[in-house]
């Protein structure tokens, strides 16, 4: 039995995105959380180029990992009362209902994925860089949601000032 | 991808011709966003005034789209356009009643406490925002666009709910709203990701098309279907995504919570009914059958469907009979609706498979007289509340004397809401009643029979409360612009009731 | 060994969507219950690119744009939940769903 780089591949990958993404399930403290969803994460990114989507991999990793995972630290810090250290104490009460409920989801989704039956193999065939494929289908095909998304942003970015801002006192709110 | 490049410039000149209100509603959202950074000291009436005359832009420039029908966007596939959004009469009235939503809501925005003397213009913004994200809703027909409709307006929902930053029920409520709805999202994206890939592709048609030819598994699409409701229930605020709503109800901006409580609502029926169509084609293997037999037969779409609006419309009913706070009231009141709403829906997908089936005529017709008994409800509540700080329903004792139209017409709607005649909530439920009876739903419509009468406790609560409980506190003053929208409003619940037929003909013509 | 094909990515795919609804589940803090919502949108990210790569009949790219979509949206959502989150902060001093929990009947 071979074992060729692409499996290879495929397991440290999947660790790396299935084993931190528990731990952000079992972690007790906050900031440890945001750090396994980090991982996580990663891991997903590598599992997207194994899969051929190389432009996706690199998105994930700059606008998740450099993005949101930023925001999600900076919105620990800023609403924590004590030195981060200290958090570790908030001990959370219900884990084992989060276990129990997890393990029914994933028994209840792996029989199902299983009772499917997807074949594999129809599929595009690995085609080379997909940034220019990308870039061509939000440009024509997908040039509606690709427009409607940025007035998405737009607001929601004004929004977010808006509600997060802090007041002064007799300013206009 | 295939396309050459006139064809696709074609495709997409002809989808920018048939998008002008979204167009002006995008360019409302800057131009509200920008009034507030460059005009000085802009008052709240400048920016209403704004907002209303580009609503009623995109109003004119929606209109001539009544005639229109056809796919706009997307691309073309073995000589077939796979269009993003559809043009039709179905998507044309769930449009124009957001953007009616809209409208109707502003004069309530500017009476509203919190917010006179503020900085209107993000809020209208938001609003606008929404009513564009509704647009989507309404015509996708595209499995990313309709999950993008769906998370535009709650994006733009969740900000609008919070917006009253010194209300700390707003920041709590939009809170739960943005987390709760973002796990809706998410599993409601499960779903559609297990159904893009049994049937690898996007675009309604070619789902449906999938399904006939080869079809899927029951199983896979069984699973698909109730992941994909949870998101969709939670727009309609239908069981089992509910809970949300008396919190968010709460919390939000009274005259937000109305254009949640109509506009919302009906967008999530909009993008569910279309959606749903998509699987219940004809007859064919897998889900497609389950539309052609009676209930009991097996698990489908209309057996999960029924279930829903059976659980929404008693769960929604019996906790509002607990209720004290009057916006919470009207929140459980608002499940309930939905359940009965749910019940056309069922009907609806039941007989997709039939000649005579897939009549939406009841569903129209509901939504016209809940956006004028609702909006109505939440308009008095609006005004009374804003001038004696009115929250819980004794607070509303003596209204009849204090401020007997403005009581008048709460009652009127509050009778709409539970289905007295002559007002359009009889003429609407007894459409709803009566295709449930046709349809084999017999016990659905003996189920809303009893939830209906349950729902007239709370209902006459507060209209005992307004009429036979005494309160010394003076007479309060409302103003003429609330007079009209109020009779606005109301009239036309007294007209549903009473000549309803040309409406059920109208209603009937904007099914698909 | 078997040939790594579209199963093993769809029952990783699973795993982390159950491990995100079990942190939505069992956390109070309205942070890390963020955190399980981006593991399952990630999940369903997942499952897009899987069903591209192995399922879908032709050389479309329809799965991969969506998953474009689902990551801004991320972006744009995890910017509301936390602006709504700051400004809660300020006025209640936590970030714990049921502490803040004050509207019941």
């Amino acid at each position: 039995m071979d074992i060729n780089m692409s499996t290879v591949m495929f397991f440290a990958f999947a660790l790396l995105a299935v084993f931190p993404a528990f731990m952000v399930l079992f972690a007790k403290d906050i900031v440890r959380v945001a750090f396994w969803l980090l991982a996580s994460l990663s891991g997903v990114a590598g599992l997207y180029i194994i899969m051929g989507a190389d432009f996706l991999g690199l998105t994930q990793v700059l606008v998740y990992i450099g993005g949101i995972l930023v925001l999600i630290l900076f919105g620990i810090m800023m609403t924590s009362k004590d030195p981060l250290l200290k958090r570790a104490r908030h001990v959370e009460r219900s884990v084992v209902t989060g276990i129990v409920t997890g393990a029914l989801v994933f028994a209840a989704l792996a029989a199902v994925i299983l009772g499917i039956g997807f074949e594999s193999g129809k599929g595009r065939a690995d085609g080379g860089a997909t940034t220019t494929a990308l870039g061509e289908a939000l440009l024509t095909d997908y040039i509606l949601p690709f427009e409607v998304v940025s007035v998405l942003l737009l607001f929601v970015l004004c929004g977010a000032a808006h509600v997060a801002r802090r007041r002064k006192e007799g300013a206009h709110a | 991808m295939g396309n050459d490049f006139s064809q696709t410039q074609d495709l997409i000149s002809r989808g920018l011709a048939g998008f002008i209100p979204e167009l002006v509603l995008s360019a409302l959202v800057c131009v509200l966003l920008l009034a507030d950074l460059f005009i000085r000291g802009v008052k709240p009436r400048t920016t209403a005034w704004i907002a209303t005359i580009g609503l009623v832009l995109a109003g004119a420039t929606l209109w001539p789209r009544l005639a229109a029908s056809g796919e706009i966007f997307g691309w073309m596939q073995g000589g077939t356009q796979q269009g993003l959004l559809v043009t039709d009469r179905f998507a044309w009235f769930f449009q124009m009643f957001c953007l009616a939503t809209a409208l109707a809501t502003l004069p309530m925005a500017l009476d509203h406490a919190a917010f006179r003397a503020r900085r209107m213009g993000e809020y209208h913004a938001l609003v606008v925002a929404a009513t564009l994200g509704m647009f989507m809703m309404a015509g996708a027909v595209n499995l990313l666009i309709a999950w993008l409709g769906i998370e535009f307006a709650s994006m733009a929902s969740y900000l609008a709910t919070a917006f009253d930053k010194r209300d700390r029920r707003g920041s709590e409520g939009g809170i739960k709203y943005v987390i709760y709805g973002s796990v809706a999202s998410g599993v409601m994206l499960y779903g559609l990701s297990l159904i893009y890939g049994m049937t690898g592709s996007l675009h309604y048609g070619a789902i449906a098309q999938q399904l006939q030819v080869s079809g899927a598994s029951d199983l896979g699409l069984m699973t698909a279907a109730l992941l994909v409701f949870g998101g969709f229930a939670y727009k309609m605020a239908a069981f089992p995504m509910h809970f949300w709503c008396p919190d968010v109800y709460e919390g939000a901006p009274t005259p937000f919570t109305a254009y949640l409580s109509v506009a919302s609502k009906a967008a999530g029926f909009a993008v569910f009914v279309r959606f749903i169509a998509a699987f219940t084609t004809g007859e064919g293997p897998s889900f497609v059958a389950f539309g052609s037999v009676p209930f009991d037969a097996s698990f489908g779409w209309p057996t999960l469907i029924a279930a829903a609006a059976a659980l929404s419309m008693t769960v929604g009913n019996l906790a509002a009979l607990w209720q004290t706070n009057v916006k919470r009231m009207l929140a459980w009141s608002s499940v309930a609706q939905a359940g009965y709403l749910l019940m056309a829906v069922a009907v609806y997908a039941a007989g997709r498979g039939r000649p005579s089936g897939g009549d939406l005529g009841p569903l129209i017709f509901y939504f016209i007289a809940y956006f004028f008994m609702n909006l109505g409800a939440f308009h008095v509540v609006t005004v009374i509340a804003s001038r004696t700080g009115a929250q819980h329903v004794e607070d509303f004792n003596g209204l009849g004397r204090r401020a007997p139209w403005m009581a008048f017409g709460l009652t009127v709607c509050l009778l709409s809401l539970l289905g007295v005649p002559p007002t359009g909530g009889f003429t609407g439920k007894l459409q709803l009643l009566q295709t449930a009876v046709e349809n084999h739903l017999v016990w659905l419509a003996v189920l809303a029979g009893i939830n209906t009468a349950i729902s007239a406790f709370y209902y006459f609560k507060l209209i005992r409360c307004m009429y036979l409980h005494e309160n010394q506190a003076g007479l309060v003053t409302t103003g003429t612009t609330n007079a009209v929208l109020l009779a606005l409003l109301v009239l036309p619940v007294l007209v549903l009731g009473l000549a309803f037929s040309p409406f059920i003909e109208l209603s009937r013509s904007f099914g698909f | 060994m078997p040939e790594i094909g579209l199963n093993h990515f769809l029952i990783v795919s699973a795993l982390l969507f159950s491990a995100g609804i079990g942190v939505v589940i069992s956390r109070k803090n309205a942070i890390a219950v963020l955190c399980g919502v981006e593991l399952i949108l990630n999940a369903a990210a997942l499952n897009f690119v899987a069903f591209n790569r192995y399922s879908t009949p032709d050389a479309r790219l329809d799965g991969q744009i969506f998953t474009i979509f689902i990551i801004i949206l991320a972006a744009a959502e995890a910017a509301v939940a936390l602006a709504i989150l700051l400004n809660l902060f300020q006025q209640t001093n936590t970030v714990d769903v049921d502490e803040a929990d004050t509207m019941k009947e």
